[in-house]
């Protein structure tokens, strides 16, 4: 298959970004395992597919610009954009997910410490093959829609006007800071129903102990990237270059 | 071929006049190929839409034609067609604006007369 | 592809009318000039035309069909903005590589070529290039686009009058070469009388002209001689300018009338475009 100009233009805007995270991420491991070989006690490594997850998250809100532009200067549709942004947005997901199952594959023989998605691919199977394709394809679906997540943002950001850009910017962040944990204590707790508890629980319901519940997850997942794409789809439609 | 910008005249006439000029002195001959409009266009930075309409006008009057794929051409006899217009023009060209400014002068008849006989016997 | 029409077009930014009602259609295989004042609309008209922005009402329309239903056609369309789209931190060299993946009729070559007569550096980045060479480089890839549209917005911004003669040079070489139409946004109109077919002026959103350069032509003259003798002559004219040097005077005169007693003390002449263009523009402003 031909890759589009579209598709190669935007993998090439964040190739180098990638590389550097990658150089980083190994980096800060080769210390780690450096460290608890020279001294003595357990050296935690924070979850490789976590710190992509919020790499993807940032990446995507600088995902629309560059590329938005070049293609409206090269006479390319919007609709072009958006496909491409899909297309490109997989094959990032896909080679960053396959390099962290690697990686935390590889890791898992140095040190045994299991990340957040294999825990819960990981409940499923006790086979260690199917786990580690789990594993991948739970981190692709949640690598795209993180990805896709900061896109959104951004795209919310270049259609909005000045006003609402400031309310976003100042209410969202204040909100997660201040006005969760405010109404945690005043109004959820003395209600007895813990927020933060309810999500904990919600997360571990999902958690799949049988082939129904990782179908069940995969869904989720996936009607929420759908979901996504839609949203930025009608974003894009309309947009104006500026 | 001189084009003046700033002449009320058209810039498609002064083309079709220059052309008309280029083959009453013979820098371009019967049955040569005349410029391309493409070129002459490029040669003086004009849309080549109006030496088009400036060709067109000598192609009326059968001074050039169009050999299909392939160009103008001066027709035979173009070089007489031009001359004899030149000479049906004459007065109203030449003789006009000369008694005209001679008058501004006040330079009588004979005078002009004897000026032009003695132009014919310097020769 | 066959014309573009622009079908009673608005466009308002806020309470702005940026554009009223403009009705034109670009014709295949023409140059047109889009001349305008500062703010008259130009970069709008252009921004619609080649579906960067959308009208707030009014349709473009290409072969009976809105643009927005046939977006396939944007790539018959190659706009040189006002506004710098490409990367910053790109080289020269690189934005022609991807120009020529994008646009498969895009004229590499050509492109070098021209990157050459244009003494503009190809390994420099785009960020790095003054007004001028960022002008010229966008310049170069409209000229190499080989679309069938081909808009210029203000294609001359920043140069020097040598690369001026330049630009106007290969532009009139490219539409020789092959049938595109051009569109070139200016308010210098003299620089482009001799080589746009078309003319369009707008004025504050409105099309006030949309007709041939000749008939533009034809819509006044100068008259030069000594000063009481032009002051008699055009008493009863309507004069839209004029300049003194010593003892003789230019007049411009706006008449659609063909000159028919001349004193012989009187020279005539070719309306001066650009105070033509400047007249027009204010008096449409005062009403």
């Amino acid at each position: 298959m031909k890759i589009s100009p579209s598709v190669k233009f935007h993998i090439s805007s964040i190739k180098n970004a990638i590389v550097v995270f990658y150089i980083v991420i190994v980096a800060t491991m080769g210390t780690g395992v450096y460290l608890t070989q020279r001294i003595q006690g357990v050296v935690k490594f924070g979850d490789i597919s976590f710190s992509s997850i919020i790499f993807l998250f940032v990446i995507g809100i600088m995902f629309f610009r560059t590329p938005f532009n070049m293609l409206m200067q090269s006479s390319m549709t919007r609709k072009e954009l958006w496909k491409s942004f899909i297309i490109s947005s997989l094959i990032i997901s896909a080679f960053m997910s396959a390099i962290d199952t690697i990686m935390a594959v590889v890791s898992s023989f140095i040190i045994s410490d299991a990340s957040i998605v294999s825990a819960i691919s990981g409940a499923y199977t006790n086979n260690a093959g199917l786990s580690i394709i789990n594993t991948f394809f739970l981190q692709l679906f949640l690598y795209m829609i993180s990805f896709s997540s900061g896109y959104f943002i951004r795209l919310i950001y270049y259609r909005g006007n000045n006003l609402f850009r400031v309310i976003i910017s100042v209410f969202v962040p204040t909100f997660l800071l201040i006005g969760l944990p405010v109404l945690e204590t005043y109004v959820f707790i003395p209600m007895n129903c813990s927020l933060f508890s309810t999500v904990d629980f919600l997360v571990r319901a999902i958690s799949p102990a049988n082939i129904l519940g990782l179908l069940f997850l995969y869904v989720f997942l996936f009607s929420n990237l759908a979901l996504l794409s839609l949203f930025n789809k009608l974003l894009i439609k309309r947009a104006e270059v500026r | 071929m001189r084009l003046n910008p700033d002449s009320q005249k058209p810039l498609y006439l002064q083309i079709a006049e220059q052309i008309e000029e280029d083959i009453f002195l013979g820098r371009l001959e019967e049955e040569t190929q005349v410029p391309s409009t493409n070129e002459v266009a490029l040669g003086y930075q004009l849309n080549p839409a109006t030496v088009l309409k400036g060709m067109n006008i000598l192609v009326d009057e059968r001074v050039i034609y169009k050999k299909r794929g392939i160009g103008m051409f001066v027709c035979t006899g173009a070089l007489n067609n031009i001359k004899q217009k030149r000479q049906n023009n004459f007065y109203a060209e030449y003789v006009d604006s000369l008694v005209a400014e001679a008058k501004k002068l006040n330079i009588e008849r004979e005078e002009i007369i004897k000026m032009i006989n003695r132009r014919y016997i310097d020769e | 592809m066959s014309n573009i029409n622009l079908v009673n077009i608005n466009k308002n930014y806020r309470d702005v009318a940026a554009l009223k009602n403009v009705n034109l259609t670009f014709e295949r295989n023409k140059i047109y000039g889009l001349l305008g004042r500062n703010g008259a609309g130009k970069t709008t008209l252009l921004n619609i035309l080649s579906n960067r922005i959308f009208p707030t009402s009014g349709q473009v329309v290409i072969d009976d069909k809105n643009i927005n239903d046939i977006p396939k056609q944007i790539s018959n369309i190659y706009l040189s903005g006002e506004s710098n789209l490409l990367p910053e931190s790109m080289k020269v060299k690189e934005i022609f590589k991807w120009t020529k993946e994008f646009i498969p009729s895009f004229d590499g070559e050509l492109a070098l070529r021209l990157a050459q007569a244009f003494e503009l550096p190809i390994k420099k980045r785009v960020q790095s290039l003054s007004t001028g060479y960022l002008t010229i480089l966008k310049d170069i890839l409209a000229l190499c686009a080989n679309t069938e549209f081909v808009f210029f917005d203000e294609p001359v911004l920043g140069l020097d009058a040598n690369h001026r003669e330049m630009f106007y040079k290969f532009l009139l070489e490219c539409y020789v070469n092959n049938d595109s139409t051009y569109v070139v946004s200016t308010h210098h109109i003299d620089e482009v009388a001799n080589i746009i077919e078309n003319i369009i002026i707008i004025n504050e959103g409105s099309i006030i002209r949309d007709t041939t350069c000749e008939s533009l032509l034809s819509e006044g003259y100068t008259i030069s001689g000594k000063i009481e003798d032009v002051d008699k002559y055009i008493a009863d004219k309507n004069v839209i300018g004029f300049d003194t040097l010593a003892n003789t005077k230019s007049a411009y005169i706006l008449s659609a009338e063909k000159i028919t007693e001349l004193p012989e003390s009187l020279q005539v002449s070719r309306i001066n475009l650009q105070k033509l263009f400047i007249e027009l523009t204010k008096k449409e402003a005062s009403k």
